[in-house]
């Protein structure tokens, strides 16, 4: 029988991985119940958690199924990063803020990380990012999301980031999930120069960095360029904007697109902006390349050739007679 | 062409100019998979890596 011991089997072995993944993992997770109702309470950091965990009841409800049992699975699961959203006040859950309402930090970045599988991931947060809030505090270091919904750890010798006020929501907005939306003419415009500026600039390339002085890795350079022309924000890591827009073939990719590869013989993710000018496989792509070390520009068959395709997808729409500018 | 989802069961649309190595989800439950074939059309679980 499926049972509660073979549920908690399995989250025991997800909270080991979500451990070896995000360092000093918060997820807290217990099983009710018994037989054909068992209920999995807790809560995760980040909504990625909650997608590991559904896949993880949706095959233990598959294998019940297939044993010919009946039952069900159900989920009742706070995500950390999202109740911070809410009013903070709201129920016993509160996050924890420090006492201090706002504090300036000096201009520099503050590393964020997680550590992963295999490695240690570094991720700046800079105070023109915006506000960050903490979300949990230990000893050692903040749990902390910063205004494109990014979750890190900072370690507390580096300094308190910029606080919100009394745990405000993010002060930007994250890019819409739904069709594309129009850019003005005159936008679109600045949007490629701008790609052509830090390829022209030679901006370095840096795994987890934001910062264009410093480096920058390949979805942060997408991200600002974005958002810098639209106010609205992608996500911060390319396996999470590759779920943005809509799906385009790829002799279909025009100025504007997001193209998304892998590296040729390693699993990493990568993602470049295609831009204005020649069409097809000439088309030109920018993008912050790992390989060569810095922002540059190249055709897509060339980019395709350095990377292997995985989507493209659409992002922004020319805009609409009367919407130009 | 249409893939039958491991996951939630629903068959989906797989576009008929998709490429080898693709990505594509299904439309039901979101699931994601990379195309290992074309013809004949062959799909595998997207293994995700975080960068």
């Amino acid at each position: 029988v499926t049972t509660r011991a073979a549920v908690e089997v399995a989250l025991a072995s997800l909270l080991r991985d979500f451990a070896a993944r995000y360092g000093e993992d918060l997820s807290r997770l217990v099983v009710d119940g018994d037989g054909g109702g068992l209920v999995v309470r807790g809560t995760v950091v980040v909504r990625r958690q909650l997608r590991a965990l559904e896949q993880v009841a949706r095959e233990l409800m598959a294998a019940q199924g297939a044993a010919g049992e009946g039952g069900e699975v159900r989920l009742e699961v706070v995500v950390l990063a999202e109740l911070a959203d809410e009013d903070p006040r709201a129920d016993g859950r509160r996050l924890r803020h420090p006492g201090a309402a706002r504090q300036d930090l000096e201009p520099v970045a503050v590393p964020l990380w997680s550590r992963r599988v295999g490695g240690e991931r570094v991720s700046e947060w800079l105070p023109s990012d915006g506000p960050a809030r903490v979300l949990h505090e230990s000893s050692e270091r903040w749990l902390v999301q910063v205004p494109d919904g990014t979750v890190g750890w900072c370690e507390r010798e580096h300094g308190l980031p910029f606080l919100p006020e009394s745990g405000a929501p993010p002060a930007v907005r994250p890019w819409p999930e739904g069709r594309p939306f129009a850019l003005a003419t005159a936008r679109r415009r600045a949007l490629f120069a701008a790609a052509r500026e830090a390829a022209r600039a030679e901006l370095p390339y840096r795994l987890g960095g934001r910062d264009p002085a410093t480096g920058l890795d390949c979805s942060a350079f997408v991200q600002r360029l974005l958002a810098e022309q639209t106010g609205e924000w992608l996500p911060r890591h390319t396996s999470d904007q590759l779920r943005i827009g809509e799906r385009v073939a790829r002799p279909k990719i025009g100025a504007g697109d997001l193209v998304f590869a892998r590296a040729q013989h390693k699993s990493w993710l990568h993602v470049g902006l295609a831009l204005d000018g020649e069409s097809g496989e000439a088309r030109p792509v920018a993008h912050a390349c790992r390989v060569e070390g810095r922002v540059l520009i190249e055709p897509l068959g060339r980019f395709l050739e350095r990377y292997r395709f995985l989507r493209a997808q659409r992002v922004l729409r020319p805009p609409e007679a009367g919407e130009g500018g | 062409m249409t893939w039958t989802c491991a996951e939630c069961g629903a068959e989906f649309q797989v576009p008929e100019d998709v490429e080898e190595g693709e990505l594509v989800a299904c439309s039901e439950c979101a699931m994601e998979y990379e195309v290992r074939s074309v013809d004949p059309l062959a799909l595998a679980l997207f293994e995700e890596d975080e960068k």
